[in-house]
């Protein structure tokens, strides 16, 4: 590669006039073209007779039904259901009652089904012409042309994109060829398209294969026997578990007028709280820490219960020890923990030493705390300098 | 300007109908008729707007009796879309027949519209309109028939069903009026418009009703009220339903009906004395605000009908004066 060495290659002007600028014309008017002529090839799709339209609907009408029942009285929901379930056993519905039963004849050899296809072949036709024609003329008189440079730097995987038509292996890749500036307008010209033709214009084609390609599998095999999906749309009927939108309404409105005044109230509280709690962020759930931590040392109590029962009964039939001794010891730990924690939350609860503690000065600290805790329980006896925040404090 | 030119002009009140006919006449003056030559017309985009415009002009000249303006809008919407296009054809029909002399020309486009009919039964515009005509004409019952074969092949269509169960109501019928609004319903559940419609049509049922019918009919009524007021706060017609019917409602609750105890049927069990009593309290307060705010021109309280607005003066004011006494 030439390395930071810029390639240069000096370019006839008249290549801009009379391969760039016509290859990008010449796009441009097919789209036109393109545009118009498929507007004049679509047929319109055909009227639907009276027969299939009524049996459509009807059975929109069932499926609003199901969806809306909510709407009516249990009454005029289950005559309706009713109606529709013998109506489709019947095959009032039915465009074609004499037809039920038998088997679906070959789309191919209905006459609207072909009409269909004859519409979507000419479609492609419009399509399909005018690009082969360019992409031969392209060929025929553009080819093998270096036409422009982009203005940017790319990665050498573009080479296969820009330079269609050059076989030249050291060429930058941001030498554009003739054939590539074909390909470039013709997916990328839609923009323009939709400025001179207005949005919903046919005049690239590449959207108009994505759609067919998403619609594709429904022309062919979308019809299905439409006594079945009668049959199917009465059974969603018969197990829907009906309720009226009417039940309660009168306290629901009644509910939201009261509601609006107690919304406005409780609001105006919440930011009252939400102001006193700003100075303390420790304190969201302290409601529940409470409860919590006792449930808690309640479990503790029970399993240490238990278990002491168990080794008791072990020990009674001669069986060995199965570590329950430890556990309790541990239990007994946690328990001196977790009442500790209760009354570092609530004030009636009183801290407590274990026997195992022998350091006697935190068994003084914390009968002095409790000692406190009293205090500020009855605070016309408070009349010391104790500072409840140290006291609290861990 | 328009934005009044792109609403429907079937809804709007006769005084903005007359300002719409004459702003449209102004507008299609003012549309140029030069068009480029042959190959660069082809690249000037039409708004789509455009041709909604002149539909409502059109309908607006038709109630303003302007026959030329609307002849020369219906002129363009058929150089537009051509003869054989479904709402121009009923758009024409419409003009005929507001330009008929006598019922012996409107018979001509009643014809005119059987033998459309008979060509494409699915031209669904034409049938709508042969309705119409026909129930304008005073054959209710024919209307009725045309109507009902309509919902048939079409039972989806939500209009035709609200006018189905007016042609009922004019009638009388009005368990098939409330079947009709009921198959609305189905299909616009929310519409909160059809709710109190079909409020009203229950209420003027239970009103024939004697005894225990008539509270339970009246409480289905006061439940469709609700629920249309639910569904949008400030309409009137639903309040003023639900006031009515729970003023009704109340005296007969008050009587202790030893039937009432045996349904145990949700929808149909009676509400109790209090919350009725709360609810019409609840209507006469919004039906107060509403009239105040409509009174005071405040910017978005001016969508009610002057009539609604009188008559829910009215009904506030007998409140008031039975209270008084």
């Amino acid at each position: 590669m030439a390395g930071p060495v810029e390639q240069q290659i000096h370019r006839d002007p008249a290549l801009f006039y009379w391969i760039l600028l016509p290859i990008t014309i010449v796009m441009i008017l097919t789209g036109i073209l393109r545009h118009y002529l498929s507007t004049l090839l679509t047929t319109t799709p055909k009227k639907q007779t009276i027969g299939k339209l009524r049996e459509q609907r009807s059975l929109l009408r069932a499926q609003n039904l199901r969806q809306n029942y909510a709407q009516i009285s249990l009454q005029s929901f289950l005559a309706r259901k009713e109606a529709f379930v013998v109506g489709a056993k019947e095959g009032k519905f039915l465009a074609d009652p004499d037809a039920r039963g038998k088997a679906r004849p070959n789309p191919m050899t209905d006459p609207a089904m072909m009409e269909g296809m004859m519409g979507m072949m000419k479609g492609n036709v419009a399509m399909m012409v005018p690009q082969s024609l360019i992409m031969g003329w392209i060929n025929a008189f553009f080819s093998g042309y270096v036409i422009m440079k982009l203005p940017f730097p790319l990665t050498p995987q573009f080479k296969q994109m820009l330079q269609a038509g050059v076989g030249t292996r050291d060429l930058d890749v941001r030498w554009v060829s003739s054939l590539s500036w074909y390909f470039l307008t013709l997916f990328g010209l839609q923009p323009v398209y939709n400025f001179i033709l207005g949005s919903n214009n046919a005049a690239n084609q590449m959207q108009q294969q994505m759609a067919q390609a998403q619609m594709g599998a429904n022309p062919m095999g979308g019809a299905e026997d439409p006594d079945k999906i009668f049959a199917a749309e009465g059974e969603n009927l018969e197990v829907i578990d009906h309720w009226c939108v009417l039940d309660g309404v009168e306290e629901r409105l009644l509910a939201r007028y009261e509601g609006l005044s107690k919304a406005r109230h409780a609001e105006l509280q919440a930011e009252a709280e939400a102001n006193h709690a700003e100075d303390n962020t420790d304190r969201w759930g302290a409601d529940e820490e409470l409860p919590h931590a006792e449930n808690y040392r309640d479990a503790i109590v029970q399993e240490r219960e238990d278990r002491e029962a168990y080794t008791a009964r072990c020990y009674d039939e001669g069986e060995g020890d199965e570590g329950h001794e430890d556990r309790i010891e541990q239990l007994s730990a946690k328990k001196q923990l977790a009442n500790n924690q209760m009354a570092h939350l609530g004030v009636d609860y009183e801290y407590t030493g274990s026997m195992s503690d022998v350091d006697p000065g935190l068994q003084k600290e914390l009968q002095q705390e409790n000692k406190d805790r009293h205090w500020y329980a009855a605070p016309e006896d408070k009349g010391s300098d104790m500072d409840l925040e140290d006291s609290d404090g861990d | 300007m328009s934005l009044t030119l792109l609403q429907p002009a079937t809804s709007t009140s006769p005084p903005s109908a007359i300002s719409l006919s004459r702003a449209g006449t102004n507008f299609i003056k003012s549309q140029s008729t030069y068009t480029l030559p042959w190959p660069l017309s082809l690249l000037a985009n039409e708004s789509q707007e455009k041709w909604q415009i002149y539909e409502n002009v059109f309908l607006a000249c038709l109630r303003t009796g302007d026959h030329q303006s609307a002849s020369r809008c219906l002129e363009k919407l058929v150089d537009r879309f051509g003869k054989s296009n479904e709402r121009v054809i009923a758009l024409r029909g419409l003009f005929q027949e507001a330009t008929a002399a006598d019922d012996a020309a409107l018979g001509e486009v009643l014809k005119q519209y059987d033998q459309f009919i008979v060509d494409d039964p699915t031209v669904f515009p034409i049938r709508k309109r042969r309705a119409a005509l026909l129930r304008s004409m005073g054959k209710l019952n024919e209307a009725v028939v045309a109507l009902t074969e309509l919902v048939d092949v079409s039972p989806t269509d939500a209009e035709s069903w609200a006018e189905l169960a007016d042609c009922y109501l004019t009638k009388g019928s009005f368990e098939q009026a409330v079947f009709c609004l009921e198959e609305v319903l189905l299909v616009t559940p929310n519409a909160w418009n059809m709710h109190a419609r079909l409020g009203e049509v229950l209420f003027l049922r239970a009103n024939d009703a004697e005894g225990a019918e008539k509270a339970q009919g009246l409480a289905e009524a006061m439940r469709r009220f609700c629920r249309s007021v639910e569904l949008c706060d400030d309409y009137l017609r639903g309040y003023y339903g639900l006031k009515l019917s729970t003023n009704r409602l109340i005296p007969l609750l008050s009587i202790p009906n030893s039937k009432s105890g045996k349904s145990t049927d949700t929808a149909s069990a009676l509400p109790s004395q209090a919350t009725v009593q709360k609810l019409n309290q609840l209507a006469t307060l919004k039906l107060g605000d509403i009239l105040r705010r409509s009174k005071g021109d405040q910017k978005t309280w001016d969508g009610y009908s002057e009539a609604e607005l009188i008559a829910a003066k009215e009904l506030l004011d007998r409140d008031s004066d039975d209270v008084a006494r």
